[in-house]
């Protein structure tokens, strides 16, 4: 069944919010990883509430609203986040305190906001949405598995629409860890050098919001998705991507675009090679070296790939290889992670 | 696309047993596991119970016959997970390789062992991999040998309700004809303190739907259920001890950690769970509520339930007076309690219940009857995040 992407909103660590050209020049960074634009958020929340958020909360709201918008939609079917890392200031903030005040009288608001699904509950509050409402916590695929929960709920037209999005945010300590984790590389080192062919580390939120028909406008529509939870080598993965084309009656040369989660990280590399070899025409976009690495980054791919077949153009700044020559109908959006979690997800133009 | 949903397999353990076997045994005996806490490293020893299972990682390792050297890649979440879960799968006799999907559910994912290891820079323990929700599930995966789509639900108190909707949902569309599904929650320093600062843990044994009451007890467990179609189950020759005939979720989206007083997505919740079950609420026979024993749950619960059932109610009780609220391993945990109850036509009784909530006059059950017709059940789990879960099962 057919999915049609109404709206695509994303704040990250590049102009895509609010903004006339996504992604038309590119941003500098200068903390040793990617964190985001931040809009000025006065104009979403009052004082005292903005004051108790959480970036992750902000940037969840901000852009959901955004999303709601753009569709013309105030109340959504459901609400669905996929988030690899949930609230990471406020659970860190509480587990600081419970050590440091020896568990005595600790403040509840941190412990409160660290639940994982605080921004779905906090978007469903904003809204007054009384509709079905899940948080996945799935690492990698965090917000491919609330996309697939996404195209059941509008398959069983249990509701005509849904907001989902996928969010993380990264903290100083967050990114110590994977640092210390062997899963990012500081900015201001180059890639090649020595041992940091990792990814950068970033952060972001992007929703969208989803419908079962496509009547009105709509950005792209989604074909088919594909979750592999363990893909072990380039053998599994041309496998599992010649039986997704497959079973969608599909060729390489079908395929108008690739936007890949390529990210810097050498091991994975083998993978993404592999995969973006097997269709020698398409060009290639990617975006984690502008919003980097992190757990829901592939709903950034998603809005990407979506802005590309609604617009017919790829912004400068994401085109990795290839130039483009066709019309851009039909774009292949995929991601491969540091747990060797696989998914593809298949895009075409509304009226195709 | 599908109809049926089968329950062909039960696995759970908390506090009051290891296996679905000693579980029936405290109801009967009326053994509460709420208590002193041994192994949980906390400040709160002397002032606070829980309902902690009397075993160390250590033991539970042992238990699971994994290698000791292997623990740095396992927290007590993923050790409690995979006791459960093996548990199900063995109960429903699985023996092939047939693509079975799991979907787990979590809030205190690895916390259990980052709570330590982080203030230590203690590094080399492997928590950092540990610690996202996903990884228990991973491990769960691992340990049973499934390689297929496996998935967490993190919703606080409502997670293993979401997860077991999420897997009949895999089912339903097609996707698979297998799921194993439930919750697993660890005890934490993390969430003791948590639901301490907020006032709202009971510092003796909790009394769920009791006009005095005065708040939770946390306890630790995880409960499974093994879900398949019914064209899979009649090629295995499976047996059926129950079907999953309604669910449904909605959202409060009136305060981050309190429900509303009427108890409105509550409502709407069973409502539309019983709906899509096609059952009257007249033939519920039993209903294991939500029931944390906190002053706003149960008056918000209790409210929502006399809307729906009107004051006569059916039997009722919260089997959290015996287990403690393992949150996200409640709605799983309970699930394999629902499926205990209409196996064995078993009305559970709360032992924590003294007087009825004066507004509400609502009574839970007071002794256990066996062998009584448990056709359908009901079984409620609310969470922070106004998130409001109802799941109907019913006997095949």
């Amino acid at each position: 069944m057919a999915i049609y992407i109404k709206s695509a909103e994303a704040i990250s660590p590049q102009h895509t919010f609010r903004v006339d050209s996504v992604l038309a020049e590119a941003v500098a960074h200068e903390k040793e990883y990617l964190t985001c634009l931040h809009p000025d958020y006065k104009t979403f929340f009052n004082p005292a509430s903005l004051r108790r958020m959480s970036n992750v909360i902000r940037m969840g709201l901000a852009t959901s609203r955004e999303a709601l918008e753009k569709a013309s939609l105030e109340q959504p079917g459901a609400i669905l986040v996929g988030t690899g890392l949930g609230c990471v200031k406020d659970t860190v903030k509480f587990l600081e305190q419970v050590i440091g005040q020896d568990e005595q009288l600790l403040n509840p608001t941190a412990f409160i906001q660290s639940t994982h699904n605080t921004v779905s509950g906090q978007i469903a509050l904003m809204l007054g949405c009384r509709n079905h409402n899940l948080t996945f916590s799935q690492k990698g695929i965090s917000f491919e598995t609330a996309l697939l929960e996404a195209i059941m709920l509008l398959g069983e037209e249990k509701c005509d629409n849904v907001l989902i999005g996928g969010v993380d945010e990264i903290t100083a300590e967050s990114y110590a860890l994977m640092v210390e984790g062997g899963c990012a590389r500081p900015l201001s080192v180059s890639r090649t050098e020595g041992a940091y062919e990792r990814a950068v580390a970033g952060e972001g939120a992007t929703f969208f919001v989803l419908a079962g028909t496509g009547s009105g406008s709509a950005l792209a529509k989604i074909d088919d998705l594909a979750i592999v939870n363990s893909c072990h080598d380039p053998d599994q993965a041309s496998a599992e991507l010649d039986q997704f084309l497959g079973r969608n009656g599909l060729r390489p040369e079908d395929i108008d675009m690739l936007v890949s989660g390529r990210s810097g990280d050498a091991v994975r590399s083998r993978v993404y090679g592999r995969i973006e070899s097997s269709f020698p025409g398409s060009p290639i976009a990617g975006y984690k070296h502008l919003v980097g690495e992190y757990d829901s980054a592939m709903a950034f791919g998603l809005f990407l790939g979506s802005r590309i077949i609604a617009e017919s153009r790829v912004p400068e700044l994401v085109l990795m290889e290839g130039a483009v020559g066709r019309a851009l109908d039909r774009a292949l959006v995929f991601n491969y992670t540091k747990n060797l979690e696989l998914s593809f997800i298949l895009i075409t133009k509304p009226d195709s | 696309m599908q109809d049926n949903i089968l329950i062909t397999g039960i696995g759970v353990v908390s506090s009051i047993g290891l296996n679905v076997e000693q579980s029936h045994d405290a109801f009967r005996s009326g053994k509460r596991g709420i208590g002193k806490i041994e192994f949980l490293e906390t400040k709160h020893k002397s002032d606070l119970k829980a309902g902690e299972i009397k075993l160390s990682n250590r033991q539970l390792l042992e238990k699971l016959q994994i290698p000791d050297k292997a623990y740095k890649h396992h927290t007590r979440t993923s050790l409690l997970g995979i006791l459960a879960a093996k548990e199900a799968c063995r109960s429903a006799g699985i023996n092939d390789t047939v693509p079975t999907a799991l979907v787990s559910a979590t809030t205190v994912g690895g916390m259990d062992k980052t709570e330590i290891d982080y203030p230590a820079g203690n590094t080399v323990s492997g928590y950092i991999a540990t610690h996202p929700c996903g990884d228990s599930t991973d491990k769960i995966a691992g340990y049973l040998g499934l390689h297929g789509y496996r998935t967490t639900v993190s919703t606080a108190c409502s997670s293993g309700a979401n997860a077991i909707l999420h897997g009949a949902r895999l089912i339903r569309h097609g996707y698979v004809e297998r799921a194993i599904v439930g919750g697993v929650d660890a005890l934490s320093r993390f969430t003791l303190n948590g639901f301490n600062s907020l006032m709202i843990l009971d510092k003796e044994l909790c009394r769920p739907f009791d006009r005095d009451r005065m708040g939770l007890n946390l306890g630790e467990g995880a409960g499974f259920l093994v879900l398949e179609s019914g064209k899979m189950a009649a090629s295995r020759g499976s047996r059926t001890m129950a079907l999953l005939t309604g669910y449904a979720n909605t959202n409060d989206a009136y305060h981050q950690t309190a429900s509303s007083p009427e108890g409105e997505a509550a409502y709407q919740a069973m409502k539309e769970a019983l709906a899509m079950s096609g059952i009257p609420a007249g033939e519920v026979d039993y209903i294991n509520v939500h029931g944390t024993g906190t002053e706003n749950n149960d008056a918000s619960e209790g409210t929502a339930l006399v809307r729906l059932f009107g004051k006569e109610l059916p039997p009722f009780s919260s089997t959290k007076s015996y287990t403690g609220h393992t949150l996200g391993a409640a709605a799983g945990v309970e699930a394999v309690f629902s499926v205990l109850a209409i196996r064995e036509g078993m009305l559970i009784p709360d032992p924590g219940f003294r007087n009825p909530i004066e507004s509400l006059g609502i009574s839970p059950v007071k002794e256990l009857m066996e062998g009584v017709p448990v056709r359908h059940v009901l079984s409620n789990s609310f969470g922070f995040g106004g998130n409001n879960s109802s799941l109907i099962f019913s006997k095949p």
